[in-house]
C-alpha cells in the first residue's frame, strides 16, 4: 500500500516535471526571450545584433561595461541586448529580467534618480517610464512587471520622430509583458 | 580578456617604489618634500612625469572645424559615422598646436620630442609603445584620427610601427558586434599592431593587491616591456559615483588590469592604486607619458549608450588625474551640465599630494600651420535667438552668436543648475521658443533662469529673468 502510494506520488511528480520541461522546451517565446523583436515587428526595423547575457557575462560581453554593476546590484538575473536598424536610425535595446516587480522598480528608480533632464514618454506616468535625450535621439527607460527596458534611439535629425518611436517601442513591450510573465 | 591567457598563475612582479628621499624647493602650490613612496607604488608626491612639462598643466582645443560637417556630426551615432565626420587633418594640426602649448616648444617636432621620451641608451627603433583605448562600447570610442596622429608622431621619432600596439582595441565577445575602428591603412599607419588584449593573467602588484595585467605591458616572466604608454580615453559618465561619476584616463585602466569578481570594476582606492602602479608610471622615464581625452563627442551618462553631446574638444596632459579633473570641471560640468561626486574627486587629487586649485586649464586656439607660424582659425558666425514667451504679451528675446548654420540644443536651467527643460531645433532654423514651462508641462515660477545652448564644438549661456 505504502509502495503504491509512493509510486503514485512519484508518477504525479514526474508528470508535473515533464510538463514543465515540455513547456520550457516550447519556450523560445517565453520569459525574457519573448521580447526579442522579429524583423518589421516594429515597422521598418530589422535586427543588426543580438546577445543574451547573465550576471557573469554582462560586463564585457554585453558591452554594458562598468554599468553592469548597477544592474547586478539591483537584482538582475538575465537579459539581452538587441540592436536594430531602420534606414540611418539605430535602436539599442537592453531588456533585463529582475525577477520581481520590486526589483525592476528599484532599478528604474535608481536610473530615474540619476537623470536630471527626464521627460515624459508617450502617455506613461513618470513612475513607469521616462526618457531623456541623447545627441541624435532619445533614451527611453521603463519597467513593466519584473522587466526593465532601455530603448536608445539615435541617428535622428528631428528629435520628435525619435520620441514618438520610443513610445511605440515601449507600448509594444508593455503589451508583451502580460504574455511573458 | 586576452585570447591566450593561461589559467595557471604566473610569478609575481613586485613593484619597487620609485622616488628618492630629498628636499626640493618647488614653485607655489606643490609639495616641496619627496615623500617616501608607499610599498608597491611607483608614485611619490612631488614626482614629475616629465622633467620639462608640469604635471598640473592640461591643454584643450575646441574647434568645430574638426568635423567635416556639423549636421553630419550631430547625427553621428556609431563609431563608423563619427570617424567619417572627423576632419582628420584639422585634428592633427590642433594636436600639434596642443603639443606645442603643453611642452612650451615653438615648433612641432621639438614639442612631440619633449612629450615622448625613451629610456636612456635605448635606440628609438627598439622602443616599445602602447596606446590604451577602450573598445567595449561601440557608440563612443576614441576616434581614429587622434590615435592615428599619436602613432604617426611616435614613428617620426623613430619608433618601429610593429613596436606600437593599440590595445583593448577590438571587441571580440561572441554574439556581439565584432569590430575594431582601428585598421592599418585606414587612419592607422601600416604595421602598427591593433590588439584585442586587455586585462591579463600575469600578476603585478597594484597597491595592496596583485592583479592580472595585460601582456602588452608585462611579459610572462613579469618584466615590463612597454617604454611609452599613451592613455587614449573618451569622455563618458559613469553610474558608479564612488569613483567620481565619470570614466576618463584613470578609469581607462580597468581594461589594463584584471580583478576577479565585482564585475571587474575597481573601487576608488583600487583605481587610484592602478594609476600609481609600476605598470603604469614605473620605468625611467615613467611609462605613461601622455593622457588624451577625446571629447569630440561625449556621453553625459554612461558608461554605455549613445553620445549625448558634441563638445568638439580634445584635452591632454602628462598627468592623468589632472587631465581627468580638468575635463570634468571644464567640459563635463560647464558644457555638458553633468554633476559628479566631489568627495571622490578630492580624494583622488589629494592622494597625489595636490589640491584641485593646483591644476591649470589652458585653452589652445585652433592651429593652422603656415610659414608664418601659428594662426587662429576663423569661422563664419550667425545669430541664434531663444524667445521666452512666459507672458505671451511680453516675449523676451535672448540672442547668441554661434557658428553659422549650427544645429543647437537649448536647455533651460534653474538657478541651482538643474535642467528643467530641453528644446532642440532642426538644421537651418535660427530660433527656438520656450513657453516658460518645465518638461512636466507646468509653468515655472518667476525668477532667474539660465538658457544654455550647445552645438557641435561650442556652448553659450545667458540668464533670463521671468517676471
Amino acid at each position: 500500500m505504502k509502495n503504491a502510494f509512493t509510486i503514485s506520488v512519484l508518477a504525479v511528480f514526474l508528470t508535473a516535471v515533464s510538463c514543465k520541461l515540455v513547456t520550457e522546451n516550447e519556450g523560445d517565446t517565453q520569459g525574457i526571450r519573448g521580447f526579442k523583436l522579429a524583423a518589421n515587428e516594429v515597422s521598418g526595423w530589422t535586427e543588426s545584433s543580438y546577445f543574451e547575457f547573465n550576471t557573469s557575462n554582462c560586463f564585457s560581453d554585453a558591452g554594458l561595461n562598468g554599468g553592469a554593476k548597477d544592474f547586478t546590484d539591483n537584482g538582475m538575473i538575465e537579459g539581452f541586448r538587441q540592436k536594430m536598424v531602420s534606414s540611418d536610425y539605430l535602436a539599442d535595446i537592453i531588456i533585463t529580467d529582475f525577477g520581481s516587480n520590486s526589483n525592476s522598480t528599484k532599478m528604474f528608480n535608481f536610473k530615474s534618480s540619476t537623470s536630471d533632464d527626464g521627460q515624459k514618454v508617450g502617455n506613461y506616468a513618470e513612475t513607469v517610464a521616462f526618457m531623456d535625450e541623447n545627441l541624435s535621439g532619445v533614451n527611453a527607460y521603463a519597467h513593466f512587471g519584473k522587466y526593465y527596458f532601455i530603448v536608445q534611439l539615435s541617428g535622428y535629425s528631428i528629435k520628435a520622430d525619435a520620441r514618438s518611436t520610443a513610445a511605440s517601442f515601449l507600448e509594444l513591450y508593455e503589451n508583451k509583458t502580460a504574455s511573458n510573465e | 580578456m586576452e585570447n591566450n591567457d593561461s589559467v595557471s598563475r604566473r610569478s609575481f612582479m613586485k613593484s619597487v617604489g620609485a622616488g628618492a628621499a630629498g628636499l626640493t624647493i618647488a614653485g607655489s602650490g606643490i609639495d616641496s618634500v619627496f615623500a617616501a613612496p608607499l610599498a608597491n607604488t611607483a608614485w611619490s608626491n612631488g614626482m614629475k612625469i616629465n622633467d620639462e612639462i608640469d604635471n598640473r598643466k592640461v591643454v584643450c582645443c575646441t574647434d568645430p572645424e574638426m568635423f567635416t560637417n556639423a549636421a553630419q556630426a550631430n547625427v553621428a551615432n556609431t563609431f563608423q559615422k563619427q570617424n567619417a565626420a572627423v576632419n582628420t587633418s584639422r585634428v592633427e594640426d590642433n594636436l600639434d598646436g596642443m603639443a606645442m602649448a603643453l611642452s612650451g616648444k615653438n615648433n612641432v617636432p621639438d614639442a612631440w620630442a619633449a612629450i615622448f621620451r625613451k629610456p636612456s641608451g635605448k635606440e628609438w627603433s627598439a622602443v616599445k609603445a602602447a596606446l590604451k583605448v577602450n573598445c567595449i562600447e561601440v557608440l563612443n570610442m576614441h576616434r581614429v584620427a587622434i590615435a592615428g596622429k599619436i602613432c604617426k608622431e611616435l614613428i617620426k621619432l623613430g619608433v618601429t610601427p610593429a613596436n606600437i600596439t593599440i590595445y583593448d582595441a577590438c571587441h571580440i565577445a561572441s554574439g556581439n558586434d565584432k569590430y575594431t575602428p582601428y585598421a592599418n591603412g585606414n587612419g592607422i599607419p601600416q604595421g602598427v599592431v591593433v590588439s584585442s588584449a586587455s586585462r591579463g593573467s600575469t600578476q603585478v602588484t597594484v597597491g595592496s593587491k596583485t592583479l592580472g595585467c595585460t601582456s602588452v605591458l608585462v611579459d610572462q616572466s613579469g618584466q615590463f616591456v612597454t617604454d611609452i604608454l599613451v592613455n587614449c580615453s573618451v569622455n563618458k559618465g559613469h553610474g558608479q559615483t564612488d569613483k567620481g561619476g565619470y570614466t576618463l584616463s584613470m578609469k581607462n585602466h580597468t581594461g589594463t588590469f584584471f580583478k576577479s569578481g565585482g564585475g571587474n570594476c575597481p573601487t576608488l582606492q583600487e583605481m587610484i592604486d592602478e594609476s600609481k602602479s609600476d605598470a603604469i608610471i614605473g620605468g625611467t622615464p615613467p611609462r605613461q607619458q601622455l593622457c588624451v581625452v577625446d571629447s569630440l563627442w561625449a556621453t553625459k551618462g554612461g558608461p554605455f549608450g549613445a553620445v549625448s553631446h558634441c563638445p568638439g574638444s580634445i584635452a591632454m596632459g602628462v598627468f592623468g588625474p589632472a587631465v581627468d579633473v580638468m575635463v570634468v570641471r571644464n567640459i563635463r560640468e560647464k558644457i555638458m551640465g553633468a554633476t559628479h561626486n566631489n568627495s571622490a574627486i578630492q580624494t583622488i587629487v589629494s592622494s597625489y599630494g595636490y589640491s584641485e586649485g593646483d591644476f591649470q586649464w589652458i585653452e589652445v586656439p585652433p592651429y593652422i600651420p603656415t610659414s608664418l607660424g601659428r594662426q587662429t582659425g576663423k569661422q563664419q558666425t550667425g545669430e541664434f535667438i531663444v524667445v521666452t514667451a512666459y507672458k505671451a504679451s511680453a516675449p523676451v528675446e535672448t540672442r547668441f552668436s554661434i557658428p553659422q548654420d549650427a544645429v543647437v540644443r537649448a536647455e533651460i536651467l534653474a538657478i541651482n543648475g538643474k535642467v528643467i527643460r530641453t528644446l532642440s531645433n532642426t538644421a537651418h532654423a535660427n530660433r527656438l521658443v520656450w513657453d516658460g514651462r518645465s518638461s512636466s508641462g507646468k509653468h515655472v515660477n518667476p525668477g532667474i533662469y539660465l538658457i544654455r545652448i550647445t552645438g557641435v564644438g561650442f556652448t553659450r549661456s545667458q540668464q533670463v529673468k521671468l517676471m
